[in-house]
């Protein structure tokens, strides 16, 4: 009885290997359920996707089990607009929140309230703020 | 699917040039040595079922990848400096690399009119390559250096053909202009057909 | 575009150069790794045998083997399965993943608005 359930348990973990090895730039139609699921949002606009970025958008569906119901609707929430950024931007983006995860529970904390009373201010106040510092340094040349 | 024979046969053929192009972009040859060892270890790893004719580029892209974890680990505290020291955390300052010092100081022993030394003449080259905005160099370095089609390099590079046309003729154009300015582009490019 | 591929041929050429005069010791660490990337890539193919892949040698092996193997072995064995899964497709290195730049609390938006440094400064 252990043995079958084991053995089922080595055979699921098998063809996930080999599913995931195998599938480099995988179409619509060929993402599994789960994956479908995840990136649902994106169904419209996935074939258009570039190879790279079908990776990329496979691996948050790898990690998306692993998280909170909340993290997870975030990620729902954020997908969209993230496939389309500019590849510049999310290099830049991924690069602060690095950053951002090696600050201390603290500062992360200060950091995140400074950013709601941002929210707040009037989007005219906003806008002035940005044409303030239109250019913050990237670290990135021109990326594509 | 690629042998070991075969991974051995295309590393042993590209290894010394990966290490010279990540060396050109990380300007530290002890980081590239690891960063050339990382990305071959990552070829091997997860690209072994795949032919070897797409080794080129598939290693192309590992090596660019490998490259950009590196900046984001090297360069991630300059960026946030202003940020952090906004909130009253006093971060020690990136000492930046200036391109341009390698360039001087070559430059400072030798008069431009006088013939370079083939030494001199690679040093100038490699600091000229060194100063290209990174995708010019590693669009030029995989079209003309690793002769991959514009196809291979735009795969490589996650970017249309058009965009890898436009980075390797800017690049082209860079190089000259540098090598101009130190006297002996037109060597150079006289030897090429004479383009200016 | 001919003239320019002439002059990057010239300029490579010169590179070429530089490849022929590395430093021992680079040259050394280059056919160590290039020694150490074969022994991987060897490893890599003995877990995914062409054909029926990585299920179809546990499935022999399991079949050939079902009497003798003991509990222990076989945990042992969905272990082992365990961790060269998250090696082939990159798992368990943490939340380093777009997925967790998106979970975070901070919005994506927040490290590319202008507007939010100079807020920042400000205060």
């Amino acid at each position: 009885m252990v043995k079958t359930a084991i053995a089922a348990g080595l055979l699921l973990l098998a063809m996930t290997a080999v599913a995931e090895t195998e599938s480099q730039e995988p179409s619509w139609a060929q993402l599994n359920e789960s994956q479908r699921k995840v990136l649902a949002p994106l169904a419209q606009e996935w074939d258009i996707l570039r190879p790279w970025q079908r990776e990329r958008m496979l691996d948050i569906a790898r990690d998306y089990p692993k998280m909170t119901p909340e993290q997870q609707q975030r990620v729902q929430r954020r997908l969209t607009h993230w496939s389309r950024m500019t590849p510049y931007e999310r290099e830049n983006a991924r690069k602060k929140y690095q950053a951002y995860q090696n600050l201390s529970p603290e500062k992360k904390a200060a950091l995140r309230k400074k950013w709601e009373e941002y929210q707040r201010l009037p989007e005219a106040k906003r806008e002035a703020l940005r044409r303030e510092n239109p250019d913050i340094d990237t670290g990135l040349e021109d990326l594509d | 699917m690629a042998s070991t024979q075969e991974l051995s046969n295309f590393l042993a053929q590209i290894e010394r040039r990966a290490f010279k192009q990540t060396a050109y972009a990380v300007r530290d040859d002890h980081a590239a040595m690891d960063i050339v060892q990382d990305a071959m270890l990552k070829l091997a790893e997860k690209y072994a079922a795949r032919p070897v004719e797409e080794y080129p580029m598939l290693f192309q892209r590992i090596l660019q990848n490998t490259m950009k974890d590196y900046w984001r680990r090297q360069k991630v505290r300059g960026i946030w400096t202003t940020l952090l020291s906004s909130l009253g955390v006093s971060q020690h300052d990136d000492e930046e690399h200036d391109p341009l010092e390698t360039m001087a100081s070559d430059h400072d022993h030798g008069n431009p009119e006088l013939q370079y030394e083939q030494q001199e003449t690679i040093a100038i080259i490699e600091a000229a390559i060194k100063n290209l905005p990174t995708r010019q160099r590693e669009a030029f370095i995989m079209r003309y250096w690793e002769d991959m089609d514009v196809a291979e390099t735009a795969a490589a590079m996650g970017c249309s053909e058009g965009s890898v046309k436009t980075h390797c003729s800017r690049a082209v154009h860079a190089l000259a202009a540098t090598l101009e300015k130190y006297g002996f582009a037109k060597e150079v490019l006289d030897r090429a057909g004479g383009e200016r | 575009m001919n003239h320019e591929r002439q002059f990057a041929k010239e300029i490579v050429r010169r590179l070429d150069e530089t490849t022929e005069n590395l430093a021992p010791e680079v040259v050394e660490r280059l056919v160590e790794a290039r020694r150490q990337a074969v022994l991987r890539m060897a490893a890599a193919h003995s877990q995914q045998p062409q054909g029926g892949g990585l299920m179809a040698l546990l499935g022999s092996y399991f079949l050939q083997h079902q009497r003798s193997l003991s509990l222990a072995a076989l945990i042992a064995a969905v272990l082992f399965t365990f961790v060269v899964t998250q090696q082939l497709t990159g798992h368990g290195h943490g939340e380093h993943g777009d997925a967790f730049l998106l979970a975070s609390e901070l919005p994506p938006e927040a490290y590319l608005d202008p507007g939010f440094y100079s807020w920042l400064k400000q205060q």
